[in-house]
């Protein structure tokens, strides 16, 4: 399944674009202004969710993302963060366009919106598996305060 | 009461003949004849018939040819006549036999049947020469046992009798006397039978022996009560000293164990002054337990606090590692790249602007930049925690050092008391001691027993006088029974006739005095030549007869004696003359056995004098003696006739 996700993700934009709507969708239900998710977490989050051996110690559902950061599984990637980020960075941008396009997904104030509805996939099925994941990180970043915190917990100082 | 023996009689074995000897019942009769006539037999066959333990007679024709032996006793006023099987062949002794008492007894012609046994015949015998129900013997094979035996014709039997082993014997003088069990019971029974002691006596000295062993008894217990007394003193003494010593008793020295017993008793300790100790010094196991306690109630929460502490420790190393874990990324690295015509990649109109997004990212994560995040303080339960730990400590170490003061303060006070409390324990030790002391003495044991040893040594003392009275009598007896035989040894032209003889009434042992200016007496066995040994014997039990006939004393008026020629006529150097007569080798030997057959006769005649039966080879032709043979066994005469030997 990682090869497949992997694979699929890299090759087809409208699967990045449904994982970031999932991740938008979830980050703007836990925020109370209704905020998008910022772009380097939704580059982070498809990153997280594309690779088996990251998906499978990801929480399956929301949750203290002090808590989640300070657990063995986050902290093993920890350090890599920024690196995920960039290498994300092209699907993320192709996907965006299409999930633009398709008309789910949208950019509001720098911060990465879901739009519309997308039918949701077999709970026990890996897209369902994915789906659960990419909801809990999105709720899990969505649930923090600000985003200064959720910098100084994944190690990042932003430059211009 | 005594006998004589009128006859003897031998039953044929297989047969009705018998063989009787007759004897004169005074004077001496003379049995001569040559070697294995049956001569020293006729000794063995008397001693058989007065019931002797086993068979003396030996083995061999007499054996063979004869059933049974008996003997016919005349005694003053009745008679007795003993019948005996001899033991069959394979067995040792018979203890059958037979007997009559009465008058003008006749041996039976028929053998009738041995009803009797040997402990009834021996009763009998002892009876009828008066001995029963006289001495009272105890039995050394069983010392242990008070066992008593009175004394019986077996313990006069040894008067009568000098066997040819014994009348030249230098060690002893009467049979058995070699034996310590029969010399034993045959000294013990002859003051009785020399008439020196009578049963009353005989019981007295019995009394005394066992008096005496209860007084040694009651002696032993004595002296054991004095050591009992000495030692329970002395451990008394010593309780009582020490006692002095710590201050519990006063008073004078007591010089008794009820003394002691009484002031032990009355010991007194000061109980308020040991209450008052024992109250003031505080429970020290109590306080070190309450110490021990807060000591490790301290002890754990320093311990968790250490520990929260090294977790806070831990937390900023941590915090350090994350700040070295920032990542600096460039806003410009997260803007997409330029897509190709930048139209839309569905419809590939011109109406995604991409340059308008761009523009919000870079706004929005303006904010964001140049801003170092506080790193996340995960450290502050910790800290609170250890904040709250460490109040708590505070009263938790307040207990423990009131606990410590008050443990320092029991020690001081304890250390201080230590003194009191050592010698309080020193007296509860001998306050132990001394309720064991009480406990162990038992005044009982020591109670003086001495009224009944007192009434038993004077009983004692009493019976000594007594029995010591027979001293005077039985020096006389012994002064009266030497004097004869000095005199009858003189005849005999003994060795020492300047000296005096003597034979001990205590122990029958014969003793001579060799120089007649010295009081010396000489052993027999320490003088030489044989025929000193027979002469001394023959004086000596001739002498003793004496002294039984004129008392009257329980002994059979009997004397047998064998071979008294036999140190002048040794067997091997026996020379005899076609009629049997002896041929001396020098006629002084001939003069002198003569002399002596000339004694014998001569004391023999004496009214009460005992018959004297004389076996031997010696043969003299003159008429005096001729007339005292009663037997000649020579040319085929024998004891046993010959035509009992098939």
């Amino acid at each position: 399944m990682e090869q497949l996700l992997d694979t699929e993700i890299h090759q087809e934009p409208m699967t990045v674009a449904v994982v970031l709507h999932w991740l938008a969708e979830s980050h703007m239900k836990a925020r109370s202004l209704k905020d998008g998710i910022l772009i380097p977490w939704a580059m982070l989050g498809v990153g997280l969710v594309a690779t088996n051996s990251t998906l499978v110690k990801l929480p399956t559902q929301k949750q203290s993302f002090t808590g989640w950061i300070r657990g063995e599984g986050a902290r093993e990637w920890r350090g890599y963060t920024k690196h995920i980020i960039l290498a994300w960075k092209g699907s993320f941008w192709r996907a965006f366009a299409f999930g633009s396009a398709a008309g789910v997904l949208s950019l509001n104030n720098g911060r990465l919106c879901s739009q519309g509805k997308i039918c949701s996939p077999d709970i026990t099925s890996s897209a369902g598996i994915v789906r659960r994941a990419a909801r809990a990180i999105g709720g899990t970043i969505g649930a923090e305060q600000d985003d200064l915190r959720i910098a100084s917990a994944l190690g990042l100082e932003f430059e211009s | 009461m005594s006998w004589r023996i009128k006859s003897l009689i031998l039953y044929q074995r297989d047969g009705n003949d018998k063989r009787v000897l007759k004897f004169n019942t005074h004077g001496v009769n003379v049995i001569t004849g040559n070697s294995q006539t049956g001569k020293s037999a006729v000794l063995d066959i008397l001693n058989y018939v007065l019931m002797s333990k086993s068979c003396p007679i030996p083995k061999g024709i007499i054996r063979q040819a004869v059933s049974h032996v008996g003997g016919h006793f005349i005694g003053p006023d009745s008679e007795l006549m003993i019948l005996r099987p001899l033991p069959d062949p394979g067995s040792k002794v018979s203890t059958q036999g037979w007997y009559q008492l009465g008058k003008r007894l006749t041996f039976p012609n028929e053998l009738p049947d041995m009803v009797s046994n040997r402990e009834v015949i021996r009763d009998v015998l002892s009876s009828f020469t008066g001995i029963s129900g006289a001495a009272v013997l105890s039995n050394p094979k069983e010392p242990w046992q008070a066992v008593q035996a009175e004394a019986n014709i077996r313990h006069a039997a040894p008067l009568i009798f000098q066997p040819q082993d014994i009348v030249a014997n230098r060690y002893v003088s009467v049979p058995g006397l070699d034996l310590e069990n029969h010399r034993r019971h045959m000294l013990d029974a002859l003051p009785f039978l020399l008439g020196i002691e009578n049963a009353e006596f005989l019981s007295d000295r019995a009394r005394l022996r066992h008096l005496k062993g209860k007084i040694r008894v009651l002696k032993m217990r004595g002296q054991e009560r004095q050591r009992l007394r000495a030692n329970t003193f002395a451990r008394g003494h010593k309780l009582w000293l020490e006692a002095q010593g710590v201050g519990l008793i006063d008073g004078k020295i007591p010089e008794s164990v009820p003394e002691l017993l009484v002031m032990l008793r009355d010991l007194h300790v000061d109980n308020e002054k040991r209450f008052n100790i024992a109250t003031v010094v505080p429970d020290i196991r109590e306080l070190e337990a309450r110490e021990l306690d807060t000591r490790k109630a301290v002890q754990n929460q320093r311990k968790r606090i250490k520990s929260l502490l090294d977790f806070e420790q831990a937390a900023e190393s941590h915090q350090d590692v994350v700040a070295r874990q920032i990542n600096k990324l460039s806003v410009a690295d997260l803007l997409p790249t330029a897509y190709a015509g930048e139209n839309c990649p569905v419809c590939n109109s011109n109406t995604f602007a991409s340059e308008n997004h761009r523009e919000q990212l870079k706004m929005t994560l303006s904010s964001l930049e140049n801003i170092r995040a506080v790193p996340l303080k995960i450290d502050v339960k910790a800290r609170k925690a250890r904040i709250r730990l460490e109040e708590d400590l505070v009263p938790l170490e307040e207990a423990h050092e009131s606990a410590r003061a008050k443990l320092r303060n029991a020690v001081a006070v304890i250390s201080k008391n230590a003194k009191w409390l050592a010698g309080d324990r020193a007296i509860d030790r001998l306050l132990g001691r001394v309720a064991e002391y009480l406990r162990t003495v038992d005044i009982g044991d020591m109670d003086d027993e001495d009224a009944g040893l007192a009434g038993l040594i004077s009983e004692a003392d009493e019976l000594l006088k007594k029995i010591n009275s027979i001293w005077k009598r039985r020096m006389e007896t012994q002064k009266k029974i030497d004097t004869r035989m000095t005199s009858w040894a003189r005849r005999m032209e003994v060795e020492f006739k300047e000296g005096n003889a003597s034979i001990s009434v205590e122990d029958l042992a014969i003793k001579v005095q060799v120089d007649p200016n010295s009081d010396e007496m000489t052993s027999l066995s320490e003088i030489g030549s044989g025929a000193n040994w027979v002469c001394y014997h023959l004086a000596g039990i001739l002498a003793i007869h004496d002294h039984l006939s004129k008392n009257d004393c329980p002994v059979p008026r009997t004397l047998l004696i064998d071979q008294p020629s036999q140190a002048w006529f040794p067997e091997e150097l026996k020379d005899t003359d076609k009629e049997g007569n002896l041929i001396p080798r020098r006629s002084e030997d001939a003069n002198r056995v003569r002399d002596i057959y000339q004694l014998l006769s001569e004391i023999s005649a004496q009214n009460k004098f005992s018959q004297i039966i004389v076996m031997d080879h010696a043969r003299f032709a003159d008429k005096w003696f001729m007339d005292l043979v009663r037997y000649e066994w020579r040319h085929g005469n024998k004891l046993v006739p010959e035509h009992w030997i098939l």
